[in-house]
């Protein structure tokens, strides 16, 4: 079961994640010269590109924690397969929007691709369209991911100032109690309760119970089933 | 061997004895009884008047070709059995016996003396027409004998005071036993000696020299003895009809010519006419012998020699018909050249075939009659094997009078005369044809079956083909998309699009490149031995199947050896086995963890004339049942093959002289290996 201060620690890892100003596309295949059309295609696009030639190239350089933009990735490579990457970087937290391309791909491994959350699953040879469009639809995943991130990582920044008190006092609100329920739940008066629950809802920026409800489910506060202490 | 009724049992060897009928026996004693006692008269009878010498004596003569003729073990017989003739004749003659018993113990001693010494050296058939076994006759029976023991028998007499003078009993006996065994038993040998390996039926001109000779001889003789004058150069007249019998008869009719010779000087010389007959009786008789002693020897010499030419001129004639039969009879065509491969000699069967003469295939008259696609090459072997005195061999096809083409083999070996030259060329063309036919038709089908296999094996490889070639098409497309791009966001921009050209150009090859090796492997073409760069294919197979590497997760690893590149091969049939061994290896190494997945394709070394090639895996070897049965038609241990790979890899591998065998390695997996002849010509 998660608890506050555990979202508390996954905002640190996230936030160490700098984006870049312009969103880059990784490109991964094995074949040099595919490699490179590939990579020019994507720059005639106004994309910035950095390749490898292998899925552990690849891990091996961003084993630093640095997030990828996007990731166009080649199915069948010797040693690590795309599908192969795809996994590993689910396992290691590194979730990424991939546009597979691959020579020949059958339904079984492109459903396959696309539940583990692919963005899209080309055949090669790639039109310029179908490609840059999966790539700008990647982009845009991830720039609402990064948005969401952002925004996560914020409110998670807000909940941090609250004292501990005023954590469970939020808590109870979202779980839609009424102030004298909340300060019977903590062994209050009504009047000290309305104290904290404006200071919730400063420190939280929040001008309604309706925003401070949706603010809290993203930190992963449920309105209804929490366990308190 | 001869089966003739006279020829006597003991004229053969004792080690080949005979079922012998003691009545043949007696029949031979007997008649050597008579001889004895015969031949005992005739020499009294050949008497000078007034003298007690006879010019030839024959008794002991006679008794000498019996011992020379009978088994050592029965000489014994034959001396009891004349002791008694000779005991007659001398009692006869009244000789006091004291002269009989020195006599006859001279005579008898002499016989063995003179057979042991012959037979010592002369086993088996003996006849005196050949050079050794006249000579050991000459020595033994004509001088060692007579010599040694007249100086004992002569010393007899003397002591027995049948005779005074020993040097002059000496002399005479010395020279009367020389005589009488140089002319008498070279005509018994002739009759019981067994006689000469071949049976003579003598024509009738034979008849009529023999008569011509007989004549000539009685004419000569008469001529030189009985003339009153005794002109000494006349002595000489009987030569040429003794030589006439020396060269163109046996040594027994040359020693019967002789006996009528000195039959002709003793009746003259006895009646006084001719050269010999001025002395008194006893220098007359001496003087006589003496000079038909040294005019026979050299002829009998003479006539040994040319009896001996004769028959190795007999054998060689045979042996050269024999050669030359055989040459006829065999299907192989023979022939002959000198040592600069001109003045040819040619078989009948090649101008059967080709039309071509001696005249037409002198020099390299013979290279016309040939498929002009031998030409060249053939007249080149010809020239080399001519040049380093080394055998010929060659294959080639001749063109025929009828106009279809024949296969012929020839072979070729100098015979090098002893300072090094070559003295002549001997060389056999055998037609081939037939079998030729026969390999082309299995080669045919073995190629058809390599072409069936081949396309089964694209087959499989279709969706790793179809990736190969997808890979250059993707570059292309994206690269030429990117370029319009470009162009379009700055068309004054075009380095990058200038790049881009150059990687199509290079993708467009490499698409280009991958349906060529497609092609050449699904190709039917005919099996067709080239030098090949052994690397070149190993790589070309290697990148066919680079996409089905990557798909099993197989890492190829090459390792040429730089040192045997060049070999001599078909390029699609070598290919064909090569990715045969690599597919097997993969599916070998299908139970491997992926990252251990291996093929090590490996040259070297070579070893002689051929190269050895390894491919080795790292799968899990193979079980020791399947060493053998992997290369058994349609065995397989993969779900949907054919079985035909192994097989069809290692006839391939066969029908270019090398070998095919599977190995477990050490450690683990196994190693395919084959041989392919090595290309040495530099060119």
């Amino acid at each position: 079961m998660k608890n506050i201060n555990a979202l508390a620690m996954d905002k640190n890892a996230v936030s160490s994640a700098a984006l870049p100003a312009t969103p880059e596309v990784f490109l991964v295949d094995d074949d040099p010269s595919v490699r490179r059309a590939l990579a020019r295609l994507i720059k005639s696009a106004g994309h910035q590109v950095q390749t490898f030639a292998s899925a552990r190239e690849f891990l091996a350089t961003r084993a630093d924690g640095q997030e990828a933009a996007c990731l166009v990735l080649d199915v069948r490579m010797p040693g690590l397969s795309g599908t192969d990457l795809q996994r590993e970087l689910q396992i290691l937290n590194r979730s990424v929007p991939i546009v597979f391309i691959t020579g020949h791909g059958n339904i079984p491994m492109s459903v396959q691709a696309m539940k583990a959350g692919a963005v899209d699953f080309l055949p090669k040879p790639v039109k310029d369209t179908d490609l840059l469009r999966a790539i700008e639809q990647a982009l845009a995943r991830a720039v609402r991911d990064r948005a969401e991130r952002n925004e996560l990582e914020d409110v998670l920044e807000r909940v941090e100032k609250l004292t501990p008190r005023e954590r469970e006092v939020m808590v109870l609100v979202v779980r839609g109690l009424l102030n004298k329920q909340i300060a019977f739940e903590l062994g209050t008066v009504e009047k000290t309760i309305k104290v904290h629950r404006a200071r919730v809802m400063e420190k939280m920026q929040v001008d309604s119970l309706a925003n401070l409800v949706r603010l809290a489910e993203k930190v992963g506060i449920p309105a209804k089933q929490i366990e308190v202490r | 061997m001869p089966q003739s009724t006279l020829v006597s049992p003991y004229a053969l060897d004792e080690g080949i004895r005979r079922v012998s009928f003691p009545l043949e026996h007696v029949f031979y004693v007997l008649l050597v009884c008579a001889g004895y006692y015969g031949g005992a008269l005739i020499g009294q009878s050949l008497k000078f008047p007034d003298s007690q010498l006879s010019l030839i004596w024959p008794p002991t003569a006679i008794l000498l070709a019996a011992l020379l003729l009978a088994p050592s073990r029965r000489w014994w017989v034959f001396l009891l059995a004349v002791a008694p003739m000779h005991i007659i004749v001398q009692l006869k003659d009244g000789v006091p016996l004291p002269g009989i018993l020195s006599q006859l113990l001279g005579n008898f001693g002499q016989a063995l003396l003179a057979a042991i010494s012959v037979r010592y050296f002369v086993k088996g058939r003996l006849q005196l027409d050949t050079f050794r076994t006249l000579i050991i006759f000459v020595i033994g029976a004509v001088i060692l004998a007579p010599f040694l023991i007249s100086s004992i028998a002569a010393y007899l007499y003397v002591l027995s005071s049948w005779e005074h003078e020993y040097w002059y009993v000496w002399r005479a006996r010395v020279l009367s036993n020389a005589l009488s065994t140089l002319t008498i038993i070279p005509p018994i040998l002739m009759v019981f000696g067994g006689g000469s390996a071949k049976p003579s039926c003598p024509s009738r001109w034979r008849y009529v020299e023999l008569g011509l000779l007989v004549a000539g001889l009685i004419l000569a003789g008469s001529t030189a003895f009985g003339n009153q004058a005794a002109v000494p150069a006349l002595l000489y007249a009987p030569l040429p009809f003794l030589l006439l019998a020396a060269v163109r008869f046996e040594v027994g009719v040359l020693s019967l010519s002789l006996l009528l010779t000195a039959y002709l000087a003793f009746l003259s010389t006895s009646n006084g006419w001719g050269p010999f007959a001025t002395q008194s009786a006893a220098e007359t008789a001496l003087s006589l012998q003496l000079f038909l002693i040294t005019v026979f020897l050299p002829l009998m010499f003479l006539a040994a020699m040319s009896s001996e030419r004769r028959e190795r001129e007999n054998a060689l004639r045979d042996s050269e018909a024999r050669y030359r039969a055989l040459v006829m009879a065999s299907a192989n065509m023979v022939w002959r050249a000198n040592a600069q491969g001109k003045g040819f000699l040619v078989c009948p069967r090649w101008q059967e075939l080709t039309g071509q003469n001696e005249d037409d295939a002198n020099s390299f008259g013979w290279v016309s009659a040939l498929h002009p696609k031998d030409q060249e090459r053939s007249a080149q072997l010809w020239k080399q094997a001519m040049a380093q005195k080394r055998m010929y061999e060659n294959e080639f096809q001749i063109r025929t009078r009828d106009g279809s083409y024949r296969y012929l083999h020839v072979e070729a070996v100098p015979i090098i005369a002893p300072d090094g030259a070559v003295h002549e060329w001997i060389g056999a063309a055998v037609d081939i044809t037939q079998q030729k036919e026969i390999a082309l038709t299995v080669q045919r089908q073995r190629d058809e079956l390599a072409h069936v296999a081949r396309i089964n094996t694209i087959g499989e490889l279709s969706a790793s083909l179809a990736h190969e070639l997808n890979q250059p098409l993707t570059a292309i497309l994206s690269n030429a998309q990117a370029a319009q791009r470009f162009l379009t966001a700055d068309p004054t921009s075009l380095t990058e699009v200038r790049a881009i050209l150059q990687d199509i150009v290079n993708d467009d090859n490499r698409a280009g490149e991958v349906i060529r090796r497609v092609r050449d492997l699904v190709r039917k073409g005919n099996f067709e031995i080239a030098p090949l760069d052994l690397e070149t294919i190993l790589r070309d197979v290697v990148m066919l199947i680079h996409s089905d590497a990557v798909l099993h997760n197989v890492n190829i690893v090459l390792q040429v050896d730089p040192g045997a590149r060049r070999v001599y091969g078909d390029k699609i049939q070598l290919q064909q086995v090569l990715l045969n061994l690599l597919l097997n290896a993969f599916q070998a190494m299908k139970v491997c963890p992926i990252n251990e997945r291996q093929v090590t394709v490996r040259t070297g070394p070579s070893k002689g004339d051929k190269v050895m090639i390894a491919v080795r895996d790292c799968g899990e070897g193979l079980k020791s049942d399947q060493l053998d049965k992997i290369f058994q038609p349609f065995y397989t241990t993969k779900d949907n093959g054919l079985g035909l790979g192994l097989a069809i890899s290692r006839s391939i591998v066969e029908a270019h002289g090398g070998r095919l065998w599977a190995q477990n390695n050490v450690e683990r997996g196994a190693t395919i290996y084959f041989t392919v002849p090595l290309c040495k010509e530099v060119t």
